[in-house]
């Protein structure tokens, strides 16, 4: 009996000693969801955050009356971003919770100042997910893009998301891209950008419950150099163009507008094929082959797709088309920003690695001078519903 | 010497408890009657039901019937021996030649079994046990005439376990009858009834049911042993007997099977098992027991075999919820609310927001009362049964959450895991997920995720590791048995069972010949 009873002591006593008793109950934590991170006076970071307020976001029936905000900001300064954390804490009833962080913001003026000496704090936390979309806020600081409210979506930073994944962008794992970009020889970080828009285009924004309410926009993407300091901007369109190029472009939509038609085609099937050749003189040469496949959404002509013949040419126009613009953007890229957002470097690096070794300390400088030939391969696998046009009479088919 | 006093002590208590042996009456039935009628009315005094009916037919020795009221069938004693005896007297000119007890004994055999016995205390274990016994002047053999007749419960349907498709006949309190179910269903003179009696007082009669040629004789052998062990004053259910037989005893999950359901029993007596009925209980026990045979219902093999493999799968994921789902639940919101997606742990913290308890707390208080209320249902009668479940659902559904003092999720989470284990099909294999579910969502509580690893590693280690009747508890999934797989998590078509299970079954055996798939060159149609 004694025997039992000092075996269920020993068994009960590591309930006691253990250094187990992390548990957190749900509501002695504040939900974190989005982190803004902006430059502070002295060389200080600015961290703001955007919280959940869990009795606003009830859904149970009834409630009625005015839509209550489900978030609030909260900002603080420190040093870096632990000491800006213990400082938002002395205004923050409940403990920071940021295991369901989904989104980075970045202040424009802070990716330019470089965030090389800022980022350790979210890989060390063992509770901060990796799993997090990143942007920078064109023109403004974080703290003000955190505190946008959607109308959709509740907490509102969960919009970006959204926005980002439906363009075809990286999604939630930009956070890890960043990082994978920023410790790799060949490829230079690329961050999206958001900037403040309304919902009705080119008017003034109400407020937030008006039918005109404050949005965010995907508005691009920023250009980093080795340093991790942002460099410069491509826009939305080019930002496509450089996913396609790197292969993670989900859907793409193409339309080209001639004097007497225009045509639309959503590619739904992209893929991209980088062939690098590396010349005696040590010219280096890339042929990028973009593949594409889709359906086709629109066309405004006489055209009559559905005869073999002028679906190959309709198909050689979207080619054509496609690639003028994707090579204007690759050369951009190189000519004015010289970086490698692209990872063609690391191409060089998988396909000849002993070739890679000696170019990769002056990557940078040899990016610029390399040759890149785009070349589009593109195919209508979906008409529609119909030939030509229904809007065009009998004599304008050209069958 | 401290320890030495206490086995003296223990020793003499041993002797106070034993009962009183009954060995003062073995001796022989004297030859005169008036003597045997005092030691049996010495033995049966004070019992209210006994009774001494003698029969004087002028000339005739004097003849005593001895019974006990209402365990034997009187009118058919009137009318097979009273009457004969007292209207027609004994057929004349015979007296001389025979007995008047082979005369009653030919007489009596027509419509019941008899026996003569010579010993006062066999006479007595005779009427005991519904015969009755009949001591004639001058002789020193007495008969027994079976005369059993009391009163029983009819044939119901069995209550514990209900199908929509299969017979509807459930085992009785009386094991004649149980025993005629089980012959009605194999009409075979293997199948075999060993009866066995036990307990001092209650001499209940036990009956060893197997097929010849199916049963292992290993295993039947360990039976007869650990029944044969048993000593006890009373068995007044099956589980008495369990409780001695089992092969770990102080393991929540059952190692015998039990059942109310002739076919249950008939279904593995065919696959090589030993049923244990026993007297004046419904529930018949089957041995070896393994964990599937608790996750299968009798319907399984009473529907068509695509419905029934869809059913199990099914009822493997409620077994896992009904033991895991609370303490996933409570790890998660309270460790790792990282892991939860986002949308729903908004969902959670606004309905947990503000809840006065850690969620911990919450679903003991849950699963306490959700335990409180099934056992509440159980035990009440049936008219006031329902006012329970309303008081359940209102106060402890719905009030609660509006007061505050539980969040919904929580009472989801509950109600879902309740459910969840009312899905085993066994009832005792769900009663031991019950009991381990509590243990997880201790552990859970306090160690999280780790927690539930510990326990689901401890639990795995417990459930290989238990036997019964030498009869690993997870065959044939571990140790794995490939032959029997196709009928644990899946259910194969008849045709494709071709054996039993091989530890009960044993190898070279079949159920059911090969080639058996109907198919259209064999029929089916006409040409």
């Amino acid at each position: 009996m004694r025997k039992i009873i000092l075996r269920l002591g020993l068994c009960l006593s590591v309930l006691f000693i253990s250094g187990c008793w992390d548990r957190k109950e749900l509501n002695e934590q504040a939900l974190w969801i989005g982190s803004g991170w902006d430059v502070a006076k002295n060389d200080g970071v600015e961290l703001s955050g955007q919280i959940v307020i869990p009795s606003n976001i009830q859904t149970q029936g009834g409630g009625g009356g005015l839509m209550q905000k489900g978030f609030f900001t909260i900002s603080a300064k420190g040093k870096n971003l632990s000491d800006a954390l213990q400082n938002i804490q002395t205004k923050l009833s409940r403990e920071a919770f940021s295991g369901q962080r989904r989104v980075i913001i970045f202040g424009e003026q802070f990716a330019r100042r470089g965030l090389k000496r800022q980022l350790d704090n979210s890989q060390r936390r063992a509770d901060v997910s990796l799993r997090s979309d990143v942007f920078v806020i064109k023109g403004s600081t974080a703290k003000k893009a955190l505190s946008v409210s959607n109308p959709l979506e509740k907490p509102p930073i969960a919009a970006t998301l959204g926005e980002h994944k439906i363009s075809g962008g990286r999604g939630n794992t930009a956070y890890l891209s960043l990082l994978m970009a920023a410790t790799s020889d060949g490829l230079r970080p690329s961050i999206p950008v958001l900037e403040f828009s309304s919902s009705l285009d080119g008017e003034k924004k109400g407020n937030e419950n008006s039918a005109n309410p404050p949005l965010l926009r995907l508005a691009g993407v920023a250009i980093f150099d080795k340093n991790l300091k942002m460099q410069g901007l491509l826009n939305m369109e080019e930002n496509r163009h450089m996913l396609w190029v790197m292969g993670i472009l989900q859907n793409l939509t193409i339309s080209f507008k001639k004097k007497d038609m225009n045509a639309s085609l959503t590619l739904n099937k992209l893929s991209s094929k980088i062939e690098p050749h590396i010349s005696k003189n040590q010219q280096i040469t890339f042929t990028v082959t973009l593949k594409g496949e889709g359906s086709l959404k629109e066309n405004n002509s006489g055209l009559d797709v559905q005869s073999p013949n002028n679906l190959k040419r309709l198909e050689k126009e979207f080619e054509k088309i496609s690639q003028k613009q994707v090579q204007q953007t690759v050369t951009k890229v190189q000519k004015k920003y010289g970086l490698d957002i692209f990872g063609l470097g690391e191409v060089i690096h998988r396909k000849k690695p002993n070739q890679w070794k000696s170019l990769k300390y002056d990557w940078d400088k040899r990016f610029p001078e390399a040759d890149i030939i785009v070349k589009t391969d593109i195919k209508i696998k979906e008409l529609g519903m119909d030939g030509p046009s229904l809007l065009f009479k009998e004599s304008e088919i050209k069958k | 010497m401290v320890r030495f006093r206490k086995r003296i002590k223990l020793h003499d208590l041993k002797k106070v408890t034993s009962l009183p042996s009954e060995e003062e009456n073995i001796e022989p039935i004297s030859s005169d009657l008036s003597k045997n009628e005092q030691i049996l009315k010495d033995l049966f005094q004070n019992c209210f039901d006994f009774v001494i009916r003698p029969i004087n037919i002028t000339g005739k020795p004097k003849i005593l019937l001895i019974y006990l009221e209402g365990l034997i069938d009187t009118k058919t004693l009137e009318n097979v021996l009273l009457k004969p005896m007292l209207f027609e007297g004994l057929p004349s000119g015979l007296g001389e030649i025979r007995t008047i007890g082979q005369v009653i004994e030919e007489q009596l055999i027509a419509v019941t079994p008899i026996k003569t016995v010579s010993q006062i205390k066999e006479l007595v274990n005779g009427v005991l046990k519904a015969d009755v016994g009949i001591l004639i002047e001058g002789q020193t053999d007495a008969l027994l005439a079976s005369l059993a007749g009391f009163e029983k419960r009819d044939v119901e349907e069995p209550t514990s376990e209900i199908t929509i498709r299969g017979p509807r006949d459930g085992f009785t309190e009386s094991i004649g009858t149980n025993t005629t179910l089980l012959r009605r269903r194999i009409r075979s003179t293997r199948l075999k009834f060993e009866p066995l009696s036990l307990g001092e007082l209650s001499q209940t009669d036990v009956v060893i049911a197997y097929i010849e040629g199916i049963a292992l004789d290993s295993l039947l052998e360990e039976v007869r042993k650990r029944l044969g062990r048993i000593q006890i004053d009373a068995i007044l259910e099956s589980e008495y007997i369990e409780e001695f037989i089992e092969d770990v005893p102080h393991s929540p999950f059952p190692q015998i099977q039990n059942t109310e359901r002739p076919d249950i029993v008939t279904a593995n007596l065919l696959e090589g098992k030993v049923a244990i009925i026993v007297d004046n209980t419904p529930f018949a026990l089957l041995v070896p027991m393994t964990f599937w045979d608790g996750m299968q219902a009798v319907e399984d093999y009473y529907e068509r075999h695509i419905y029934t493999s869809f059913i199990r799968m099914i009822r493997y994921v409620l077994f896992n919820m009904a033991l895991y789902l609370p303490s996933i639940y409570v790890a998660l919101t309270t460790y790792h609310p990282k892991l939860i997606p986002t949308k729903l742990l908004i969902s959670i913290a606004a309905a947990r927001e503000g809840v006065p308890f850690p969620t911990i707390v919450e679903a003991l208080l849950m699963e306490f009362v959700f335990e409180g209320l099934r056992e509440a249902g159980i035990r009440l009668p049936k008219a006031v049964g329902s006012a329970v479940s309303i008081v359940g659902a209102l106060v402890v559904g719905q009030a609660a959450v509006q007061a505050g003092i539980v969040s919904a999720p929580t009472v989801i989470v509950v109600a879902t895991t309740g459910i969840a284990s009312f899905s085993i099909p066994r009832y005792n294999l769900g009663t031991a997920l019950r009991l381990t579910r509590f243990a997880m969502l201790i552990l859970a509580g306090i160690f999280g995720f780790y927690g539930i690893t510990l326990g689901f590693i401890t639990l795995t280690i417990h459930l290989v590791n238990l036997r019964s009747f030498g009869v690993p508890y997870f065959t044939p999934v571990a140790p794995q048995i490939p032959r029997d797989l196709k009928d644990v998590l899946v259910r194969s078509p008849r045709w494709a069972l071709q054996t039993g299970p091989m530890f009960t079954f044993g190898k070279d055996k079949q159920r059911v010949p090969p080639g058996q798939k109907p198919d259209p060159q064999k029929g089916g149609r006409d040409d």
